[in-house]
């Protein structure tokens, strides 16, 4: 008599070894059947499918021939969680950085990571954008120790060594002609004040910006940790970028949580 | 009460064909894993679409014949979503896919007993009184023949129905290919079939196995639907009255047009139906 888990559990087990290559002789008798290859292959397929979608960036830099394997050899060790694949690769950026294809390209990660962001923002809660005009046109006295609420869909991600707004960008438009020579420091902010999510470069002031507002900062510590970052920073043109970008929403969003 | 006829999957990129579309009757099934999310895009394409036309919402990964009854969370967002979207229609797949924190995006086979049976009962319930409302299962795709089973497919669909309430929806092509694949008559699995509890057909087309070819059938919904399960379905029609049938196209997609000569066939033969019940 079969007992569910111990059906379950097996059945799983079996579809584990036989994408290894290596069915025990005491695994379920079915895993020895031609059909069991559709069960085992349509998942993991299906899980490489999805990891291609999410992080098209990284399958695109790599190219089809490198990222499949590399999708299954994380699908296999790191398998869904969550029925919504849209969302599958929490960690997928984590598990390039672990594995030696880092010491090749420390990039890959990080192209990795700001395609989760987009993700995220994609799929985060709507927010009404907060409106530029208005908001500066408050008392100038008020101002100052004002917050800026950052909209559920904001997101930023950078790496001090790495232009990462050239190469994510170039990934994702494949165009080469992009790239920037020399090597400096880029982040990439993303937002989605609509509909269309938005990418731009964002430098270190405008991380320390961002930043500060996240941790509830007032405008003017908000400022200052910008000025600190870079002291060159042009604070007129930042905010003007951010509110562009509809980085701020008009009232203090919920946390982020793809939970509804 | 809304007229349904033929149905299409929908897909993002058909948007504005499907807006555009006026076939009497013609309705749309969304998979509900692909809009349970906060905000964007995504449920305002879904309120768009429903604007327009009735949708019905298809889940894939409720684990009905899981070990373990529905996850928890999952079943939230998807009561949620019944709730914003309020389909036509809420169905899911008599198979499983779910092991602790582990999913497997698949439709996974389990024994049929009367211990399985009482569970899918149970988590059938579980999803009914979470959505409020009748769920209509699925009758999966087979690829291989289980040993231990102590019930029939179709007498445990059967009972499942009589025990949990829920509706049916028959997957004329998953039997055509099971048929197929396992060696039974898929007029016997058909003509079986209570008409009372159908509530919804699918209809898909499939592609032989890349390195079995003929002597194993994939339901990869990738083709035109088969000559042979065009005809098992005009028989189950003729049996138990017109419902509302989908045409399942996944991949690769194509022209819009294409979906629709498939949906005017499937309409035919309902009119056909029609005229002769």
């Amino acid at each position: 008599m079969n007992r569910p888990n111990n059906f379950h559990s097996r059945w799983l087990a079996a579809i584990e070894a036989w994408r290894l290559g290596e069915l025990p002789e005491e695994a379920l008798p079915e895993a020895f059947d031609p059909g069991f290859a559709v069960y085992a292959n349509t998942g993991l397929q299906a899980s490489i499918a999805a990891l291609e979608a999410n992080f098209p960036s990284v399958a695109r830099w790599l190219g089809e021939p490198w990222f499949r394997p590399l999708a299954g050899r994380f699908a296999r060790l790191r398998p869904p969680t969550d029925a919504r694949l849209m969302l599958y690769g929490e960690t997928f950026a984590d598990f390039l950085r672990e594995c030696e294809l880092d010491s090749d390209w420390p990039y890959l990660q990080h192209l990795a990571r700001v395609d989760r962001l987009w993700t995220q923002a994609h799929a985060a809660a709507d927010a009404v954008p907060l409106n530029a005009a208005r908001w500066v046109a408050q008392d100038p006295g008020t101002l100052a120790a004002a917050r800026l609420h950052l909209a559920p869909s904001t997101h930023w991600h950078g790496d001090p060594a790495l232009p990462l707004w050239d190469l994510w960008s170039t990934a994702r438009a494949f165009d080469s002609a992009r790239l920037a020579v020399p090597w400096r420091g880029q982040a990439v902010l993303i937002t989605r004040p609509d509909d269309e999510v938005l990418c731009c470069e964002v430098d270190a002031a405008g991380c320390a910006f961002l930043q500060a507002c996240a941790q509830g900062l007032p405008l003017a510590d908000a400022a200052e940790a910008a000025l600190r970052a870079a002291p060159e920073a042009d604070l007129q043109v930042l905010l003007s970028t951010l509110f562009a970008q509809g980085a701020f929403a008009e009232q203090e969003p919920p946390p982020f949580s793809m939970d509804s | 009460m809304t007229h349904l006829a033929a149905g299409l999957g929908f897909k993002p990129s058909h948007l504005q064909h499907a807006l555009a579309a006026r076939q009497p009757g013609l309705w749309f099934e969304v998979h509900a894993e692909n809009y349970l999310v906060d905000g964007g895009p995504r449920p305002r394409l879904l309120q768009a679409l429903g604007e327009v036309h009735p949708v019905s919402l298809h889940g894939v990964s409720m684990s009905l014949a899981g070990a373990e009854p529905p996850d928890p969370a999952h079943l939230r967002r998807f009561a949620a979503l019944v709730g914003r979207v309020r389909p036509v229609r809420v169905s899911e797949h008599l198979a499983w896919s779910r092991l602790g924190a582990r999913y497997e995006p698949d439709l996974l086979p389990f024994v049929r007993n009367a211990q399985s049976l009482r569970r899918v009962v149970d988590h059938v319930q579980i999803v009914q009184e979470a959505i409020g409302r009748p769920l209509a299962v699925e009758n999966p795709s087979h690829y291989l023949a289980l040993a231990g089973h102590t019930w029939d497919e179709v007498d445990f669909l059967c009972e499942l129905v009589l025990r949990s309430g829920c509706q049916l929806l028959v997957d004329v092509a998953n039997v055509h290919l099971s048929a197929h694949n396992l060696g039974f008559a898929a007029e016997d699995w058909l003509d079986r079939l209570p008409a009372d509890a159908v509530a919804e057909v699918h209809l898909a087309g499939h592609s032989a196995d890349p390195r079995l070819g003929d002597a194993l059938w994939i339901d990869s919904h990738d083709a035109p639907v088969h000559e042979g399960a065009w005809a098992l379905y005009r028989r189950l029609m003729e049996r138990i009255g017109p419902r509302p049938t989908l045409i399942e196209w996944d991949g690769p997609l194509p022209a819009f047009e294409a979906l629709l000569a498939e949906a005017d066939k499937t309409r035919r033969i309902l009119g056909t139906v029609e005229t002769v019940s």
